[in-house]
């Protein structure tokens, strides 16, 4: 429970900084949804970009990131109006005169809601969370910086942009990794939620909005991203902050909104690659609709030139650790495509395949290679049910949206279907961004009385889509961890450590890994899962590829490497799996360079002897 | 009826749903009714 303390007190002191911000550059709220998205959102990226800050000075310590963090608050809470609170306590009355099955599917929405907080609440089992996104921000605060050559080298995630990252410090500082997950999983999903939101309801009626929004909220893909400390809901989030600025520039062409809406789009750049691609998309729709406008060139340059340098700035501290370090800004995103490309991912190859992207991404075919990946989760049939409700003759009424929007959704889709990680949620900003689309344009038909039986299949149908989405394996535990029953590492033992057929380092080995000496480093042969090992506990791509032994223990000796670990059950995955190439070139030679076996249940870990050869 | 424009989307909306549904759970829910059967005594 303390952790949705240390999340409230996170909130509290986002809104509040984020308030003050908005209240300085003069962004104008309508309505208490608007306020508490911009005002968090803004929040939350300024509090990453301090975060980020203090990582450049070498000043990542637990006890000055939760002064800094009191400090702020207490001077927050000191300066800052009661009326800024006010207005955000006061009574619900979208609902009121909504269908039955609205307000059904509204309600179970909000308790599937309620259901992924607690979800959220236990502690992160997430495997690339646990792999990649939590061991990364520990390893910088372990670093007290987030400039370190070795950790670029171990981690090539850690050159991502590291506006989210820095949220996960936050969290791990405050409290623990069940926080970071609460941050970057639950919270901004309910910021994207209301993101979608306010992005329809300055066009539409507020029903199909917050219908709308809902359907987004349930998808399928949402609700692994939710129960995860992952990046991507962080960044859609910002993502949608700014096109929903920026779709109100499209209609008041009122400049400010746009330069405001830079801002967003700087911390969604500073948050992921992908965003780069959204101010590409932007610049272009400016300059054609300016251009129609009949705006002078000259002018239309200048607008796009300050819109583009605003998002750039405050995006721009990852790039500039990434130049410093790398010597490229954008590493690793032209330079190196991970371990997963050539193993079968990659398969849309034409643009005669775009249909079959699109089925794929909706039903969820095509995308799942077991035992090695889950992958991810489909968009599911309903979420685009709004598209069969569109009045065409409002695409003409709409043009400028409807132009940018599909102009967007394609070239990211584009993007993403010819890449080797064509999933569902790498496009999720521009299937909001259709969904909205499709929100604008809708007929309203939905809540019309003819609709009421169609209404309550959908509800049914929904409710269906929530067993899967609420994952029920392991519900008894998280029920005894959330009541105090067990504790965060009984809990951990009985749902990933030593459950059977999971690959997670077992309860055994864990703390014999404790035992080894601090400058001990683990290579995995298999699965590097790291955040809850005690040292060390990577992965690279030689142990699959490397056929040649004395090419491998170079390269092991050049990574500093002291051990070597593998399960039984990791290693069959790997081997067994027709679309890999796994060599475990070392296992052949056991005994001429490993020692001091040590197993527990089937997993091993050896010492690695290096010859001066 | 009269068969009007929003008719007929109402309609292919209806087959998506229909379609999107069985493709996507249809599988979970056959098994889950055999399972029922099963428990009855009834196997297919």
């Amino acid at each position: 429970m303390i952790d949705l303390l240390f999340l409230i007190l996170i909130v509290i002191v986002a809104y509040l900084a984020g308030y003050n911000f908005i209240s300085l550059i003069k962004l104008r709220t309508n309505g208490r949804a608007e306020q508490i998205l911009y005002s968090l959102s803004a929040g939350l990226g300024l509090l990453s970009i301090l975060i980020l800050l203090l990582g450049f000075l070498g000043l990542l310590y637990p006890r000055i990131i939760t002064g800094l963090i009191i400090i702020i608050a207490v001077s927050l809470v000191l300066f800052t109006s009661k009326s800024t609170y006010k207005s955000l306590f006061g009574s619900f009355n979208i609902l009121d005169n909504s269908p039955l099955w609205m307000r059904a599917l509204i309600i179970i929405t909000a308790l599937y809601m309620l259901y992924q907080l607690l979800n959220c609440m236990t502690p992160v089992i997430n495997g690339d969370s646990i792999a990649w996104y939590l061991s990364i921000p520990k390893s910088f605060l372990q670093n007290h910086s987030i400039l370190n050559r070795q950790l670029t080298e171990d981690y090539i995630s850690s050159n991502l942009p590291m506006n989210l990252y820095m949220l996960s410090v936050l969290g791990i500082t405050l409290h623990s990794e069940i926080v970071s997950q609460l941050i970057l999983g639950w919270l901004m999903s309910v910021l994207i939620f209301l993101a979608i939101y306010v992005s329809i309801k300055r066009f539409t009626d507020k029903r199909i909005a917050l219908l709308t929004a809902a359907l987004f909220y349930t998808m399928p893909t949402m609700a692994w991203l939710i129960y995860s400390a992952k990046m991507d809901l962080g960044y859609v989030m910002f993502e949608l902050c700014f096109w929903s600025l920026f779709l109100r520039w499209l209609i008041n062409k009122d400049n400010k909104d746009l330069y405001i809406s830079a801002i967003f789009l700087g911390f969604a750049i500073g948050s992921k690659y992908h965003s780069l691609i959204a101010l590409t998309c932007a610049a272009i729709a400016i300059f054609i609709i300016k251009l129609m406008n009949k705006d002078r060139l000259w002018n239309i340059i200048k607008v796009i030139f300050l819109f583009s340098i605003i998002s750039l700035l405050i995006g721009s501290p990852s790039y500039i650790k990434n130049m410093f370090l790398m010597g490229d800004p954008f590493y690793p995103f032209f330079s190196s495509y991970g371990s997963v490309q050539g193993e079968g991912f990659d398969i849309y190859k034409s643009l005669l395949d775009i249909p079959r992207f699109i089925y794929n991404m909706i039903i969820g075919k095509e995308f799942i290679n077991r035992p090695l990946y889950w992958a991810d989760r489909p968009l599911g049939f309903l979420s685009i049910l709004m598209f069969f409700l569109i009045d065409l003759k409002r695409i003409k009424e709409n043009k400028q949206i409807s132009f940018t929007i599909i102009l967007y959704a394609m070239i990211l889709s584009m993007a993403v279907m010819f890449s080797v990680w064509p999933f569902p949620r790498h496009i999720l900003p521009a299937v909001a961004l259709m969904l909205i689309l499709f929100a604008i344009l809708n007929n309203n038909q939905i809540i019309t009385n003819k609709f009421v039986p169609i209404g309550w299949i959908i509800v049914l149908m929904l409710s269906i889509q929530f067993i899967p989405n609420i994952g029920i394996k392991n519900i008894g535990s998280k029920v005894n961890y959330l009541v105090g029953k067990i504790n965060k590492q009984e809990y951990l033992s009985k749902v990933l450590f030593d459950k059977p057929g999971l690959v997670h380092m077992n309860s055994g080995m864990l703390k014999y890994v404790s035992s080894l000496p601090d400058s001990s480093r683990i290579l995995a042969l298999d699965y590097g899962n790291g955040y809850y090992v005690d040292r060390p506990f990577l992965k690279k791509d030689y142990v699959y590829d490397e056929d040649n032994i004395d090419e491998f223990m170079r390269k092991c000796k050049n990574d500093r490497f002291t051990h070597i670990y593998y399960s039984d059950t990791g290693v069959r995955q790997f081997v067994e799996n027709p679309n890999m190439v796994a060599n475990f070139i070392i296992l052949n030679y056991k005994q001429l360079y490993l020692d001091k076996h040590y197993k527990f249940g089937d997993q091993h870990i050896y010492e690695i002897i290096y010859t001066n050869k | 009826m009269k068969i009007n424009k929003d008719n007929i989307r109402i309609f292919i909306l209806v087959i998506w749903l229909l379609y999107g549904f069985s493709v996507m759970y249809g599988s979970n829910i056959i098994k889950v009714i055999s399972l029922i059967l099963k428990s009855i005594g009834i196997s297919l």
